[in-house]
């Protein structure tokens, strides 16, 4: 008997994670759009001007030939881009200031997203 | 050399402390460890399938595969962890007494195994394909040696299985009576923090609502970089800048698995909320039902030549479409018939669908079939 309550929890965890993904359209239509390339040694640019206060698109163009991963802390962003890829998140309204990303794979290569 | 083993060890650290974690709140359990392995096996086998199919992931779902695998992955663990303590702490006073009396591993009746398999797979998974498409990428780009990059590949496995073994005999360390109480709570809010990143990917993809990025700062306290600052995110989900939903989800997940494990703890309340979900169900199933459709309990169908008696459950059972029309008296022959047919196709070998209904009214419950 007890059992079968525990069994029971599960869907209702599951239903209740999956949820939003159902309720939730993608409303991704007249959004901002900013681009950022990478070209394996560096971001292009290296400090994106973005806007404040309103959810944007960031698209993250990997012009390098290996894998790279676009991540952010400060934003809690990851997003892996294949070679000669580009990939997409979405941002934001974030205040105005600045936040730091890198490249996961290449610590050392940064850049920053400038929102005003 | 170093470089790239630094990268392995924050991908690996991770998946590491949660395959820690798993085998410490499992002591005490026979066969773990051969589930434990095989869902590291499992996740391994699993990162190098997703990161050959990384482009295809990427592309799919609209650009948005990654971080819907991601947050799919991430979701399982949480329910996986979820029924893994819920099932502990109804469990817990067994689990101790064993424990303390025998010494030694004590049969899972009934325990889900599966879910410690899931939980590390899931963990090997979510980090480790990430390290395979990165070793991948170092050795194309040759900027080092082969020799250079397998020992730093190496090197930094190593240092995140280190890491992880410390933890575990670290935890080890503490008494059992203790342990149970210490680890459901390191699992608790273990699996909240993976509520929380697990969010922050549908966010990413504009499914889910930020409700706020930054409600506070704290990364001049403990920057999340750091390897206090991962470990921590790990282990509670310590972010330093985290936003509205990641803070509902994070709460949500330790008040929903804390209630069911009191619950199970509690069961005279249990049996209670049973009592009156089953009363409110059955408030409801009558008016679901339709007009005109009396629900009966009925344990007997009388044939022309016997009797041939049905459970409850059965009546109760699958196929839907069974449900309740079984019990209502007064219908067509029609739908009588058809009832039956679905019975006997599913529960009752011994009908045969090909009886017909020989009686346009029946009595309630009641039918007659030549």
């Amino acid at each position: 008997m007890r059992r079968r309550h525990l069994l029971l929890f599960l869907p209702v965890l599951t239903a209740t994670a999956l949820l939003p993904t159902v309720l939730l359209p993608a409303w991704a239509d007249d959004m901002p759009e900013v681009t950022l390339t990478f070209l394996g040694d560096r971001f292009e640019p290296a400090e994106v001007p973005v806007p404040a206060d309103v959810k944007f698109s960031l698209r993250i163009v990997n012009k390098s030939t290996i894998s790279m991963e676009f991540e952010s802390k400060a934003l809690h962003r990851e997003k892996l881009v294949p070679p000669g890829k580009e990939a997409r998140v979405f941002i934001g309204p974030v205040k105005a200031g600045t936040y730091e990303f890198f490249d996961d794979f290449h610590p050392k290569i940064r850049g920053n997203l400038v929102a005003r | 050399m170093f470089a790239v083993a630094l990268i392995v060890l924050r991908e690996t650290l991770e998946a590491a402390l949660i395959v820690s974690i798993v085998m410490a709140a499992s002591i005490g359990i026979m066969g773990r460890a051969r589930w434990i392995g095989a869902g590291v096996a499992g996740g391994i086998a699993g990162s190098l399938l997703v990161a050959a199919c990384a482009a295809a992931i990427a592309d799919s779902f609209a650009g948005s595969g990654q971080e819907l695998l991601n947050a799919a992955i991430l979701g399982l663990a949480v329910c996986m962890l979820a029924w893994h303590n819920i099932w502990m702490a109804s469990h817990a006073k067994e689990m101790v007494r064993d424990a303390n009396a025998l010494g030694q591993e004590v049969a899972a009746g009934g325990r889900p195994m599966i879910a410690l398999a899931l939980i590390t797979g899931a963990a090997v998974l979510r980090e480790g394909s990430e390290t395979v498409l990165f070793l991948f990428g170092v050795a194309a780009s040759s900027s080092e040696g082969p020799g250079a990059l397998f020992a730093g590949g190496v090197l930094g496995l190593l240092g995140g299985v280190l890491m992880g073994a410390g933890l575990y005999f670290g935890l080890l360390r503490i008494p059992v009576r203790r342990l149970f109480a210490v680890m459901s709570l390191l699992v608790l809010f273990l699996a909240a923090g993976l509520a929380a990143q697990s969010v922050s990917f549908l966010v990413q993809a504009d499914l889910l609502p930020a409700l706020g990025e930054g409600l506070w700062d704290t990364s001049f306290v403990l920057a999340e970089d750091g390897i206090l600052g991962k470990i921590l995110h790990t282990l509670i989900g310590y972010v330093a800048r985290p936003s509205g939903i990641q803070l509902v989800a994070w709460i949500g997940t330790v008040v929903m698995i804390a209630a069911g494990m009191w619950l199970v703890t509690h069961r005279r309340h249990m049996a209670m909320m049973a009592a009156m979900t089953a009363g409110l169900l059955a408030l409801v199933q009558p008016a679901m039902a339709g007009a005109g459709e009396r629900v009966a309990p009925v344990e007997r169908h009388e044939l022309n030549r016997g009797t041939v008696s049905l459970t409850r459950s059965v009546l109760m059972a699958p196929p839907p479409a069974a449900r309740g029309k079984a019990v209502a008296g007064g219908c067509s022959p029609r739908r009588a018939s058809e009832t039956l047919a679905a019975l006997t196709s599913t529960r009752r070998p011994c009908l045969s669908a090909s009886h017909s209904v020989s009686s346009a009214h029946l009595t309630p419950g009641v039918f007659q079939i030549a």
